[in-house]
């Protein structure tokens, strides 16, 4: 058999896997596509070149990187101090961040979407 | 070596190849089209001159076919049942991360902005690779691309192996081609989508050029600039490319063969110096080394800990590899011989990353618990190789008669 074929064999086998792999696998829904949802209508203010702070709920470390992979190329630093800078907050609808009540007492939301886990806010310093 | 091992090899080549324009198309902010044609321009240039390269003429006969075609369609049904939709944890929060800000021309420098356990100072092949990929298919396929792209390298690994060991000894070879495409502990890591395995490749491809190197001096390009994107891939890569360097310095650096060695190393490593020099942050482990380092060196505990961890994960994934690798030294010992070179070189692998776990900055229970897998996971295929063929030379195996075309 000719290296041609052997070639052609790993070509068909990728295309077989990739097509599984994007009827069955990529149609899954997992706590990254939740997020992206959630943020899909804030395109109009997130633009590429936006830089914002991120606060999250405290026992949800993965939010942070889970915002910062889907917004990216937005600079998404998180929270440290009240910068006059656009926040990003996301806490669960069930158990709200005491944090994150007392930063939004001082900011204005300009954008807010809750689904099924999520409530994410978008604010501005007053 | 065959034909179709030079092929393989040029897939290392293109991603290399693809990965540098790509990187410096961005700094230059040449349009994407332009780096496209540049790219494709280069490849076929290297494809003329890999076609020059002299091959094995022994054609590879039905049953190695048939048993590869088989292990191909094996490996692409076992990825896409062990393959996470995003990847693990680094698969997105780094890699692919890295590649959706490569993407944007515009803003890819914001991605060195990012402090907070961003690993920025990571080489760029794989993102660049995906992002290449991603803009070429309309930016809305980064899933797809990822998983297509890692899928390719990871049949790439057990074939290039098999057919460069077919003619050897079929029966060691198919054992070899059938353990890589079934254990789903092996193709569970190589579908993390992470540059492990691109380590793994580039790193095997370099051991089988610098195996070829007889035959042909070109084959010394091949392995160095194999060894060179190994370094643009990821850190390790340079630890393991500089330690593959000392044990094949006779090879790279004869005098007939140097101008060969330094035209493979030279494009990947300007790109390399250019990236560490002026863009990538401080790497986390070199820059947390300070006064404590030498007290990390002399607490026997943390030799220990990581004995331990290593010990349990290779006995209870990788065995049989390590009872033959103990039984090649033990021959060895006994004849009163050297262990092979290639042995010697995994084994001293073994020993850096062990001195890298010993002086982690991190946790290091924490460190050995995130990546010791898919550390180990780098040199399974050249381990899985360089057994073959030492196996290969130590029995004259009767199989050998009834399938090789050339016995």
């Amino acid at each position: 058999m000719k290296s041609f074929f052997i070639i052609v064999a790993i070509c068909l086998s990728v295309i077989v896997s990739a097509f599984y792999f994007n009827n069955k696998i990529a149609g899954q829904t997992d706590e990254i596509d939740i997020i992206e949802n959630g943020f899909s209508s804030a395109a109009k203010i997130i633009k590429p070149n936006s830089t914002l702070l991120f606060v999250g709920q405290a026992d949800l470390v993965q939010l942070f990187s889970i915002s910062r992979f889907v917004l990216a190329p937005a600079l998404l630093q998180p929270y440290a101090t009240d910068k006059n800078d656009t926040l990003i907050t996301i806490q669960k609808n069930t158990n709200n961040d005491s944090t994150i009540r007392s930063i939004m007492q001082n900011r204005e939301a300009i954008w807010s979407v809750t689904d099924s886990i999520y409530t994410y806010i978008i604010s501005v310093p007053r | 070596m065959q034909k179709t091992g030079l092929y393989i090899l040029s897939w290392g080549l293109l991603t290399g190849i693809i990965s540098i324009l790509y990187f410096f198309g961005l700094l230059s902010g040449l349009p994407f089209f332009i780096t496209l044609f540049i790219s494709i321009a280069a490849f076929i240039l290297a494809i003329f001159q890999f076609r020059k390269l002299k091959t094995e003429t022994t054609p590879i006969t039905i049953l190695p076919n048939a048993l590869m075609l088989l292990a191909i369609c094996l490996i692409g049904q076992k990825a896409v049942l062990l393959t996470e939709k995003h990847g693990v944890w680094d698969a997105w929060a780094m890699w692919n991360m890295h590649a959706k800000y490569l993407t944007d021309a515009d803003n890819w420098l914001t991605l060195f902005n990012n402090t907070e356990a961003a690993h920025t100072d990571y080489p760029l092949l794989l993102p660049a690779n995906i992002a290449f990929f991603n803009k070429l298919t309309g930016e809305n396929n980064l899933l797809l691309i990822t998983y297509i792209f890692h899928l390719i390298t990871t049949i790439c690994i057990p074939v290039l192996i098999f057919i460069q060991t077919q003619n050897k000894n079929i029966l060691f070879a198919a054992i070899g081609l059938f353990w890589l495409s079934i254990s789903e502990y092996y193709i569970t890591i190589a579908s993390y989508q992470l540059a492990d395995n691109l380590i793994a490749f580039f790193l095997l491809c370099a051991m089988i050029a610098a195996d070829n190197c007889e035959a042909d001096k070109k084959h010394i390009t091949i392995s160095t600039a194999m060894l060179g994107l190994c370094m643009w891939t990821k850190n390790e890569g340079i630890m393991l490319s500089l330690l593959f360097v000392l044990f094949y310095r006779k090879e790279f650096f004869q005098k007939a063969h140097i101008k060969y060695s330094l035209t493979g190393f030279a494009l990947p490593i300007i790109t390399l110096l250019v990236f560490k020099t002026f863009y990538a942050p401080s790497n986390d482990i070199v820059s947390g080394q300070g006064d404590n380092t030498i007290q990390k060196l002399l607490t026997l505990n943390r030799y220990d800990t990581i004995y331990t961890a290593i010990k349990k994960l290779v006995l209870e994934n990788y065995y049989a590899l390590t009872c033959l690798m103990a039984l090649h030294i033990l021959i060895r010992v006994i004849t009163m011989r050297l262990p092979d070179k290639r042995i010697l070189f995994i084994l001293s692998a073994c020993c850096a990353y062990f001195l890298v776990y010993v002086i982690t900055p991190l946790d290091l229970n924490w460190h050995l618990f995130t990546s010791l897998n898919r550390i180990i996971h780098q040199i399974i295929p050249i381990t899985v190789y360089t057994l073959i063929i030492i196996y290969s030379e130590t029995f004259n195996f009767r199989f050998r008669t009834a399938f090789a075309a050339n016995p």
